[in-house]
């Protein structure tokens, strides 16, 4: 896929419920532009254009990040700090879709500069309707700033 | 009223008497009446000046003793003994110097010139000059006490006594160079009394101090001495009579009534010695014993302190030092008891937390009370340990001190340290553990559901319900580590307590759940609820739990009812949450508050079981109580309890 048109970016380490989350945003139409990360450390070569995603500079413009928390070797809190803090990446929208009500990880994503943080319901139907909003909304309706 | 004042009342008696005696004299000089002038018949009349005299000095003496002691008593007092002083010592000068005063001769001075035959013209005699010299003086300095405690009055007094004493012996014995010097006439009968009972009320005036306090003693001493002060006067003096009697009669031989005189003075002092040598025995076998019963009961106390399973000690609490340590402080801190009692209470403890216990220990001088307070000390070694301090003010030979016992709670904090990170430990562990569940529930529902939705047509309908059934207890589970992750929130949570309006409260949690009574029909009759200082986020969640659940058991009735009130009873702040649902029978309430504890199917009514846990845990981290009265088929009511306190 041609990395300028991706729009949406999946970083979930769990393989089933990537293909959950992606079946249910895929009924709507929103997983056309998707790339799915499933390793911390992965993602952030891919976001920085490290290692083998030397090729990817200048070429990033998601319209939104879909974060998971608990990631092998990087977390999910860590990756928010690092593209928080990049001049280039801090505008992206990131938001953290995670099992964890732990007030501290609310606390500390949203001092991180987190753009919204749900929590993923066990209810199927509640989490497809849930990821099919998130979808829409970000996708369709939030107007990114270009960058 | 204090223990001397008999001895006080005597004084004022004997004065009285003096005064009646010099009286009467007066009246004997005035309307001559022999009788009066002189007692016995053909011997010296007293002295009218004498008889002023013993009035003017016993005037003196009892307003020197007023009670009131008003000033202008005290002074008058002082004047007449001055007169009386004068008087004294004109006359006694007049006899030393050889002239002739005649002060005595101021009134009755006609009837004086008379006085026995002109033989003996009756002037004032020397003796009672200077006995009236030194009652005059004693008067002066009646209360006056010097360095040494002792009181020259008293001297002055026993002067007087035994002054008075040999006159009356020269009476007794009819010799007259006894009641008066050569050349002069002789102290008056009654007049030698009468200083007999001036001396005596000077000499009870202060009855408890200088020489009266030997004999007024309720001890040995002064009981031997009250004992033996009348025999010792009464019995030579009797023997004496028997003495002078026998000789004056030539009843026996000189010498013969002399071996008599001293044999008899000879077994009155061996009886006298023996008396008291069994009197002081006595007394010496009684404090041996008393002793022996201090000192035994001193072991015993000593022993009590000694051993005590506590390290004990006393300290003053002025200097901070060491008074007294315990045997099981100085094997527990390694100190012996001399490096002890070279100590301040500061050198057993940490050089950082000296300060500190300064500050205490002066806090607690000024009056305020300290409890048990824990402090860290330091042993000989230079090992640290904890300690529970528990004190006691005392006085101890005179100064005030403290008793301390210390308790080492080194391992008992060490415990309950370690308690509390297993405690953490443990709830990290149950949240991440059931925080992970979570994730495998979410993809065992999610795939039932993938199933259901792409397959449900390739399925027969048993296949359909089987697959509904994994995907019920899927979200069942769900529910239930959803429930489990809020009550060890709850139990992790620290208290955040606010002033907290309980009928907004609960009128919010009302709304909130009245969502779930599609039907609308309940009943919810709230009254005025106390308003209480809580955790306002724990509380809200203690009436959504018990407003759903009446919601919940109720709404099978016919016309649901829920009543919210509360009252205060002692010291309490109690809330309830009253329906008239389904109840359940009261044999089984003991179960209702424990984690997964439910009384009723999850086929007639859907829950976990974690609710009332969860009320149960928020109350009784607010201090309160949770209980519950229900009757089976006519509804129960919850109730829960806050502490009143300051803040309520």
């Amino acid at each position: 896929m041609d990395l300028l048109h991706v729009e949406l970016i999946l970083i979930e380490d769990n393989p089933f419920e990537a293909e959950l989350t992606i079946r249910s945003l895929k009924k709507h139409n929103l997983a056309n532009k998707l790339v799915h990360l499933d390793d911390g450390e992965e993602a952030l070569e891919f976001l920085f254009s490290k290692g083998k995603y030397a090729d990817n500079i200048g070429k990033l413009n998601p319209k939104v990040i879909l974060l998971d928390l608990k990631l092998p070797k990087v977390s999910g809190l860590e990756i928010l700090k690092a593209l928080k803090a990049d001049e280039h990446t801090k505008n992206i929208p990131v938001v953290v879709l995670t099992s964890s009500k732990e007030e501290s990880d609310v606390f500390e994503s949203y001092n991180l500069g987190v753009n919204s943080y749900i929590v993923k319901p066990v209810n199927f139907e509640s989490f497809s309707k849930a990821v099919a909003e998130i979808g829409l909304y970000w996708m369709l309706m939030n107007e990114p700033p270009v960058i | 009223m204090d223990r001397n004042f008999p001895h006080r009342l005597w004084s004022k008696g004997f004065v009285l008497f003096v005064v009646a005696v010099a009286f009467f004299s007066l009246i004997g000089w005035s309307f001559d009446i022999e009788i009066f002038k002189r007692i016995l018949p053909n011997s010296v009349a007293m002295n009218p000046m004498s008889a002023i005299c013993f009035i003017l000095s016993a005037i003196s003496f009892l307003l020197l003793t007023s009670k009131k002691r008003r000033r202008i008593e005290l002074v008058a007092g002082k004047i007449l003994a001055i007169i009386v002083l004068l008087v004294g010592t004109q006359v006694f000068l007049g006899y030393v110097f050889g002239y002739k005063s005649n002060i005595d001769k101021l009134f009755f001075s006609a009837k004086l010139q008379n006085e026995m035959g002109g033989h003996l013209s009756n002037m004032m005699a020397p003796n009672t000059a200077f006995c009236f010299i030194l009652t005059s003086i004693g008067l002066l300095l009646l209360n006056f006490e010097t360095r040494k405690k002792t009181m020259p009055t008293q001297f002055l007094a026993l002067i007087l006594a035994l002054g008075a004493l040999l006159a009356e012996l020269g009476y007794l014995y009819g010799l007259g160079v006894l009641y008066t010097l050569p050349t002069f006439i002789p102290m008056a009968f009654h007049t030698a009394f009468n200083f007999f009972l001036m001396s005596l009320a000077l000499l009870f005036v202060h009855p408890q101090k200088g020489l009266m306090a030997t004999l007024t003693t309720p001890n040995t001493g002064g009981v031997v001495f009250r004992t033996f002060i009348i025999p010792s006067v009464v019995f030579p003096m009797l023997l004496g009579y028997v003495y002078e009697y026998a000789m004056t009669n030539a009843l026996v031989s000189h010498s013969l009534a002399n071996i008599f005189l001293v044999y008899s003075i000879i077994i009155g002092f061996i009886f006298i010695n023996y008396f008291l040598a069994q009197v002081l025995n006595y007394k010496e076998a009684l404090r041996k014993k008393v002793e022996e019963n201090l000192a035994e009961s001193n072991k015993k106390f000593k022993n009590f302190f000694d051993f005590a399973p506590f390290p004990m000690w006393v300290y003053d609490i002025e200097t901070l030092r060491f008074l007294e340590v315990n045997s099981t402080a100085i094997t527990k801190y390694g100190y012996t008891l001399e490096e002890f009692k070279s100590m301040g209470i500061g050198d057993i403890r940490p050089e950082e937390d000296v300060p500190k216990l300064l500050r205490s220990v002066k806090e607690r001088n000024e009056g305020n009370e300290t409890n048990d307070s824990n402090w860290r000390h330091r042993l000989k070694d230079g090992k640290i340990i904890d300690v529970l301090i528990t004190t006691q003010l005392f006085v101890n030979e005179g100064r005030d001190a403290c008793l301390v016992i210390a308790k080492d709670i080194t391992e008992r904090l060490k415990a309950e340290e370690q308690i509390k990170t297993l405690n953490k430990d443990l709830e990290a562990f149950t949240f991440s553990v059931a925080h992970d569940l979570r994730a495998p529930l979410r993809i065992i529902d999610g795939y039932s559901g993938v199933l259901r939705e792409d397959y449900s047509a390739a399925l027969d309908g048993e296949g359909n319900r089987l697959l509904n059934i994994i995907s019920t207890n899927a979200q069942q589970m769900g529910q239930l580590i959803d429930d489990l992750l809020n009550l060890s929130r709850v139990g992790r949570a620290s208290l955040n307590c606010t002033h907290v309006d309980m009928l907004y409260l609960a009128g919010k949690c009302v709304e909130e759940q009245l969502v779930f009574d599609a039907e609308r029909k309940v009943t919810i009759n709230m009254s005025n609820l106390e308003p209480a200082y809580c955790d306002g986020v724990l509380m809200k969640s203690v009436f959504n739990n018990l407003i759903s659940n009446a919601i919940k058991y109720s709404h099978r009735k016919e016309a649901p009812i829920i009543e919210i009130g509360s009252y205060q009873k002692d010291g309490e702040l109690v809330y309830f949450v009253k329906d008239n649902g389904v109840g359940f029978d009261m044999k089984h309430a003991d179960k209702l508050f424990g984690v997964f504890q439910r009384l009723h199917k999850v086929t007639d009514f859907k829950g976990t079981g974690v609710g009332l846990a969860i009320v149960q845990r928020i109350i009784s981290k607010h201090g309160g109580r949770v209980w519950v009265n229900a009757v089976k088929e006519e509804g129960a009511t919850f109730y829960f309890s806050l502490p009143y306190n300051n803040h309520n």
